[in-house]
């Protein structure tokens, strides 16, 4: 759409500034397929449960990160897999992409519809169809939040795999992208929690995986045979929607103590060693490492009371919380992991909880309510209104060194005036996986998105900071492929670069194509060109 | 229109970086977690919950906020239908503030003052409101009369004829029907029990305009305001005493700079008497009651413990407490203008505090607050009693 | 197959590692047919399987990997390839730190066990073991004594040469340097997932980045008994919800006095000494954490009604877990051993057991469950001691099988007939997924045809 048409289209729609990107000659979300469109889901899901109206679909137009704003043309809320099954098949017939949208909580953009379209916000579907409390799974909709079924599997004496991201994010679309938590290390990520799930295929067929899918019982292992679940772990949305999914659970252990490895230097090199020794022996449920930056942000209940605290408190911590079948067992592994921090890194002192209560003034109520309730991890959005991540993986002791060049790669493009925070306001945190093996490392940047100089400058400090981390050998993870693919000639570059990725990116490819023959679910890149496309305005 | 009482007003501009800061992060969407009981009682804001999409969640409210602050488009109807949709019952901020730093209710409020300006609201039933409160001085545009009537003939001294500690202010809620007298009438032998002095404006009590502001004509609601706050300093009293919490809220939040005169809530009253035994009940009152924290009581003005402490003084009474209580309180749907202009959310509402109130075993609901009271009797599955009407059946 | 063919094949493997000789093929068939056509290729090294899948690719030659036990006829008269990967047999890193250790294809447990004990470090080893190489044991998800307290798969990273000879690296060794990162996932939707237990058809894997594991201060076994099933599964699931042990195995009298002799005569002296049921623990860890945990599962089992069983079993155990346990070395008891495998619910196990053994009413069988994921499903194994050329054998572990899945039982790595019952019941979605990932890495459809599902 251009010239004339766009005008008349902006008017209509009351648009002052730029809503919308308009697509340079548009296949897909043209106008009058998107009426038609409209009228077809108002018939199949109620008038209700659709609209077009720009006061609706700006609340999904812009997120907590820097991607540019762009406003979906319609919103849908589903109520069952019957309904997303009728809005695939209504995309699919006029030409109209689908974005899925959990709880939009991704701090990188991915539910801003590159192109409009309908946006699928699944949060009607909040059912917990069952919680077995003996086999240690249950089965809900993508609705469903953190908040609502930790709540319901601890009355069971089952623990839910609980990231520090917002208590209210959808548990469906963070296990089908992050799920970085401080449980990662035992218990594992992602994939490692799901048995099995329904998804509607971006054609509107329905998908069955895990031993759901042959009549068996959800007997957690992966199979039976090829493990097809792993399908839509880090497809961001470009291959389906699930619409069901069955996780497993894990025993809340009857007691649990929280031990708090300090440590107040300069040297970062005692912190792998320290990490390692906790995570390799496995006797923690949770256990990471972060900054006094995350703890001066949480504790603190204003951005100044923050600042005022973080240079009080120790530096680096390790949080390792143990669980057992009895006090004893607690005090013990207490006692062993000291004992294995002492002899590796013998800098690190033990903090008290205690202390951390009374500093919070009794708000972070008690371990239990620390660890699985978690609610202070949001407030580093407090600080600026949101933060950039820049993440890497690899063995922990290589952290350090990562952490440390990225630091450098991000403060030199950040500098420090009095609007932006210092260096060490730039926040760490390395989290343990596969039992010490490796970690993952992010690195938050606080940012103010309303003044476009910080913004500016926080992606150029987070990319030269990706660039160094890269160098470094980092690895990438959940699923960054989905988004970039078509970005420039980057599909052959990867070949190129990493011969050993092109087969991957290849079958990528050639399965998206399979599955999704008209490009709706998430259309990020075209078929014909193998490019993103260009986008007016 | 000149303002009168001189308090400098807020713009929703000034609260652009809470707006900007919003990293719709979704806190505000159900009670604290960390006190959520049950997957099906953690949901908090009625209007979010009932229409789901997130313009109708505190979050989506502030992107309309800047977005429009911003000219990315201009309001239209649907904007004013959804910023009418919220019952300012503050749960949003109430989980926000402290984490964030933020306002989003407030923001609602001066969005909605923004609409009046600018023409674009309140709505259409809420204007009828307007002008009734502005014509006849109570927002149902009864006939004025009724509030005289409500308090005569019962002995109770007239404060701007004869001197009196405390003024009690009746509110249009509880004079404006026969059967809210009859709660008045409660709460009247209670104060007097209580051992208060008191006296009541009666046909010259105005109505306090907590209904104009809720829906955003500051303007109406100020030109009153500094007549009221005139009158009340007249009268001499040390206190007021109110019975409504809407009547409370505005007399404390926004009267109050100009009013320095303490303002309680029938309640505190009750349980300081309680608590000096000045007050002892001496029937059983038998019931298992769950006491419902109204939104302007609890997390406006922050009074939890009196009602109960009220209550504790009742023989027989077994008080249970909601899933969502003090500060996670879930709204009866009377709150911000909603039943007006949106009954049917409304009474979706007050339903759904009522399935909670059976689901953690009550089979009577007790409120302190006579919007409250008639959004739930409304409803009519469940008995409904104000706090001063129990007391009342016990002395 | 035609003479060129494979004198490019030797060309490109070295003449020894090109092998058309039918005394050799034994190895691999039952009974070799007398029409056999097939070519062994043992490529030393990836890029020279690379080079061969390429060449067969191009013309158009089936491949077969050889995976375990023996291969069906079908494949020695294909005309094709058949590789056998053992030849690439390196340990290329034991990263003791991180403790990953990177293998090829042919190193086994055994050889890896060698190199691990002096440094201090284990591997964990599989319970139904069907082959002795690390990597096929844990591409096919083998079943491992741990797998209570650990996870199901014990491979981070493997690396794999599709049919066409292309190389597939899973997991971030996509855009690292080795020894870097070496996490599972893959930076898009993870279809190296799909490797697994998926009978080579999507790629051939040669090597793999597996966990190993410290040994702690202290390693402990104990064993107690149980007069019945019920009993003893509470207590293995209760032990294994409260994270009390590394290893579990709960076993009847018959599957441990096989299972831990060299003859059926030791066997048959064996099981008087054995309860009914026994529960076998082991820890490893610090000295401290080892008796709490002895002690407290010992009292789990005494609440269930522990009772004596043979006092050398612990110690023995103590040495059987340092081993993998191969199905075909308990064939000394009745000639051959047929397995039906497959993960239940504790609660369910013992329906599950009944059913199978009504089928094999007249047989000798021996049981034993291992816990996954904390107790929350059992691996179960009946093991049918019997005659291999046993006429009745094939139909009822056929109707077995037919049994335990109406019953919902979940198995995990179908292979076979049981493969084919399981993709008659199977979502068809499902199917088509696999079928599509197949299309896509094989479009000729030339590795491991009819392996895992009949048209794929
Ligand atoms: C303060 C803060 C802290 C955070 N900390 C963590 C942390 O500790 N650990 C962590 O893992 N993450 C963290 N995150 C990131 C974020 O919380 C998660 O990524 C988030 O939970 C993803 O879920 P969502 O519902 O928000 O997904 P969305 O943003 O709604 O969706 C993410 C992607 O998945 C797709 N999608 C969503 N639902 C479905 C579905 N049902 N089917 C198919 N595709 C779907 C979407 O299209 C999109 O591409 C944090 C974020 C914030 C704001
Ligand atoms: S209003 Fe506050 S709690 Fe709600 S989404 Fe915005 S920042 Fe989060
Ligand atoms: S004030 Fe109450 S009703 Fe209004 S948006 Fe906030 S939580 Fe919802």
């Amino acid at each position: 759409m251009q010239g004339k048409d766009l005008q008349k289209d902006l008017k209509e729609r009351k648009i002052i500034k730029v809503p919308v990107k308009h697509e340079i000659e548009p296949t897909h979300n043209r106008p009058e397929d998107l009426q038609k469109a409209y009228e077809a889901l108002k018939e199949s899901l109620g008038e209700e449960w659709v609209s077009n109206d720009i006061n609706i679909t700006v609340a999904y137009a812009r997120d907590q990160s820097v991607t540019p704003m762009n406003h979906p043309h319609i919103v849908a809320l589903p109520g069952s897999t019957d309904d997303v099954i009728q809005i695939m098949k209504i995309a699919n017939e006029y030409s109209i992409d689908v974005m899925p949208y959990g709880t939009g909580l991704n701090t990188l953009g991915m539910t801003i519809p590159p192109y409009g379209g309908i946006l699928c916000d699944l949060r009607r579907m909040d059912q917990i169809f069952e919680i077995d409390e003996e086999n240690m799974f249950c089965t809900i909709g993508p609705g469903v939040t953190f908040a609502q079924l930790q709540t319901e599997t601890l009355k069971r004496g089952l623990r839910l795999i609980n990231p520090s991201t917002s208590a209210n994010a959808s548990v469906v679309s963070n296990i089908m992208m992050g799920n970085i938590s401080t449980l990662a290390n035992k218990y594992g990520v992602g994939l490692d929690h799901i048995i099995g799930y329904k998804v509607v295929l971006p054609e509107g067929k329905l998908m069955i995986c895990g031993p759901k899918a042959y009549g068996a019982d959800n007997a957690h292992l992966p199979g039976p045979g090829p493990d097809v679940r792993a399908f839509l772990r880090g497809s961001l949305g470009t291959m389906g929607i699930v619409t069901e999914l069955t996780i497993r659970l894990y025993p809340e252990p009857n007691e649990v103590k929280l031990v708090v490895p300090i440590y107040d230097g300069d040297d970062w090199s005692h912190i792998a060693p320290a990490l390692r020794a906790i995570s390799q022996r496995n006797i923690a449920i949770e256990n990471a490492y972060f900054q006094n930056t995350y703890m001066g942000i949480f504790m603190g209940e204003t951005n100044l009371e923050s600042s005022k605290l973080i240079p009080l408190l120790p530096r680096h911590y390790v949080v390792p919380v143990m669980g057992g079948m009895t006090t004893e067992e607690v005090e013990a592994k207490a006692a062993v992991s000291e004992e294995d921090i002492r002899k590796v890194a013998p800098e690190f002192d033990f903090m008290d909880w205690e202390v951390v209560e009374s500093i919070s003034e009794g708000r972070i109520l008690g371990i239990d309510k620390f660890t699985k309730f978690f609610r202070e991890s949001v407030r580093v959005q407090r600080v600026k209104g949101s933060f950039f991540v820049g993440f890497g993986l690899d063995h922990l002791d290589n952290l350090v060194e990562i952490n440390k060049q990225m630091m450098k790669a991000m403060t030199t493009q950040v500098g420090s005036d009095d609007n932006v925070f210092s260096a060490d306001m730039i926040a760490t945190y390395f989290q343990p996986y596969d039992m010490g093996r490796l970690g993952f490392i992010e690195f938050d940047i606080f940012i103010d998105q309303s003044n476009p100089e910080d913004s500016l400058r926080t992606i150029t400090g987070t990319l030269a900071a990706m660039i160094q981390s890269f160098k470094l050998g980092s690895g990438a993870c959940f699923g960054i492929w989905p988004l970039i693919e078509g970005a420039g000639a980057l599909h052959e570059l990867i070949g190129f670069i990493y011969p050993q990725a092109g087969s991957y990116v290849d079958t990528f490819r050639a399965m998206k194509m399979i599955y999704d023959p008209n490009n709706i679910c998430n259309r990020r890149w075209e078929y014909d060109t193998l490019r993103i496309k260009k986008v007016a305005l | 229109m000149e303002k009168k009482i001189t308090r400098v007003r807020e713009k929703l501009t000034d609260y652009r970086d809470d707006y900007w800061v919003c990293g719709k992060c979704k806190m505000c969407q159900s009670i604290n977690v960390q006190k959520v009981s049950s997957a099906r009682f953690s949901y908090n804001c009625p209007c979010g919950t009932k229409y789901r999409f997130e313009s109708y969640y505190a979050a989506g409210m502030l992107e309309i906020a800047r977005a429009i602050t911003n000219l990315e488009y201009e309001p239209t109807e649907m904007t004013a239908k959804i910023i009418y949709s919220c019952n300012l019952c503050g749960l949003c901020q109430e989980m926000c503030f402290p984490l964030k730093s933020l306002h989003p209710t407030k923001i609602i409020q001066l969005m909605r003052e923004k609409a009046v300006l600018e023409g674009w609201g309140p709505l259409l039933a809420h204007k009828k409101m307007i002008e009734d409160t502005e014509n006849k001085d109570n927002p149902w545009g009864l006939e004025p009369g009724f509030k005289g009537e409500a308090v005569s003939g019962k002995g109770i001294k007239n404060i701007l004829e004869e001197k009196s500690e405390n003024l009690f202010f009746v509110g249009c809620a509880l004079a404006s029907t026969p059967e809210g007298q009859k709660r008045l009438d409660s709460a009247l032998k209670i104060l007097t029990a209580c051992g208060i002095d008191f006296g009541v404006l009666g046909q010259n009590e105005p109505c306090c305009r907590s209904f104009t502001l809720a829906v955003g004509d500051r303007d109406s609601f100020e030109d009153k305001a500094a007549e009221n706050i005139e009158l009340f300093k007249s009268t001499g009293a040390k206190s007021i005493i109110t019975s409504c919490p809407h009547c409370l809220q505005v007399f404390r939040d926004e009267y109050g700079m100009f009013l320095d005169i303490p303002v309680l809530h029938i309640t505190e009253v009750i349980a300081n008497a309680v608590e000096k035994k000045s007050l002892t009940p001496s029937k059983e009152v038998k019931m298992k009651a769950a006491y419902h924290d109204p939104c302007m009581l609890g997390r406006w003005c922050e009074i939890y413990e009196p009602p109960r402490k009220a209550l504790s003084a009742l023989g027989g009474l077994e008080l249970l407490e909601f899933e969502r209580n003090l500060e996670n309180s879930w709204c009866c749907g009377a709150g911000g203008g909603v039943p007006l202009a949106d009954s049917e959310l409304a009474s979706w509402t007050a339903e759904e505090r009522l399935i909670e109130a059976r689901a953690v075993g009550a089979d009577v609901l007790i409120t302190a607050c006579p919007h409250c009271y008639s959004q739930f009797s409304q409803n009519g599955k469940m008995p409904v009693y104000d706090v001063c009407e129990l007391l009342a059946m016990s002395l | 197959m035609e003479r060129k063919h494979i004198d490019e094949f030797k060309s490109l493997l070295g003449e020894k590692n090109v092998i058309t000789d039918k005394e050799f093929l034994k190895r691999f068939f039952e009974t070799l047919p007398r029409d056999a056509n097939i070519t062994v290729l043992r490529p030393p090294t990836h890029e020279q399987l690379g080079l061969a899948a390429n060449y067969a690719y191009e013309h158009d030659i089936p491949m077969f990997t050889y995976r375990r036990g023996f291969l069906n006829e079908e494949v020695a008269k294909s005309d094709g390839l058949l590789i056998d990967l053992t030849a690439m047999n390196k340990i290329r890193r034991i990263d003791e730190p991180n403790l990953l250790a990177f293998v090829e294809y042919g190193v086994t447990f055994e050889e890896m066990k060698k190199a691990l004990d002096p440094m201090g470090l284990r591997i964990l080893m599989p319970a139904a073991a069907t082959s002795p190489s690390i990597v096929r044991s844990y591409v096919d998800r083998d079943v491992i004594l741990a797998n209570g307290s650990t996870r199901p798969y014990q491979i981070s990273i493997f690396h794999a040469i599709l049919a066409d000879g292309r190389l597939w690296m899973s997991g971030n060794d996509q855009l690292t340097p080795d020894g870097h990162s070496e996490f599972r996932e893959d930076f898009g939707p993870m279809y190296s997932y799909f490797f697994h237990a998926s009978e080579d058809i999507f790629g051939m894997p040669y090597a793999g980045k597996v966990f190993i594991y410290k040994r702690w201060e202290k390693r402990k076994v104990s064993a107690h008994g149980f007069n019945d099933f019920d009993s003893a599964i509470k207590a293995a699931y209760e032990a294994s919800r409260h994270d009390q042990v590394f290893e579990c195995v709960v076993a009847d009298r018959k599957y441990l006095s096989v299972l831990v002799s060299k003859s059926s005569d030791e066997a048959e002296q064996t099981a008087p000494k054995l309860a009914p049921w026994n529960v076998i623990f082991g820890f490893d860890n610090h000295e401290k954490l080892v008796e709490i945990w002895d002690r407290q599962t010992a009292q789990i089992c005494r609440r269930y009604g522990a009772v004596e069983t043979w006092d050398e079993l612990s110690s023995i155990m103590l040495e059987k877990f340092e081993y993998p346990w191969y199905i075909r070395d308990r064939d000394h008891y009745r000639g051959f051993t047929e397995t039906i495998e497959y993960y239940a619910f504790s609660s369910k196990a013992a329906a599950l057991f009944d059913e199978v053994d009504s089928m094999f009413k007249d047989y000798e069988k021996g049981h034993v469950a291992i816990p996954s994921y904390y107790g929350a499903a059992f691996y179960c194994e009946t093991d049918i001691y019997c005659d291999k050329n046993d006429p009745d054998l094939e139909r009822l572990w056929y109707e077995a099988y037919v049994k335990i899945l109406d019953r919902g039982a979940h198995v995990g790595r179908p292979r076979g007939r049981a493969a084919e019952l399981i993709y008659e019941r199977m979502d068809p979605e499902n199917i088509r997924m696999i079928k599509n990932l197949k299309r896509v890495l094989d479009p000729k459809g030339l590795l491991n045809r009819d392996q895992l599902i009949k048209g794929v």
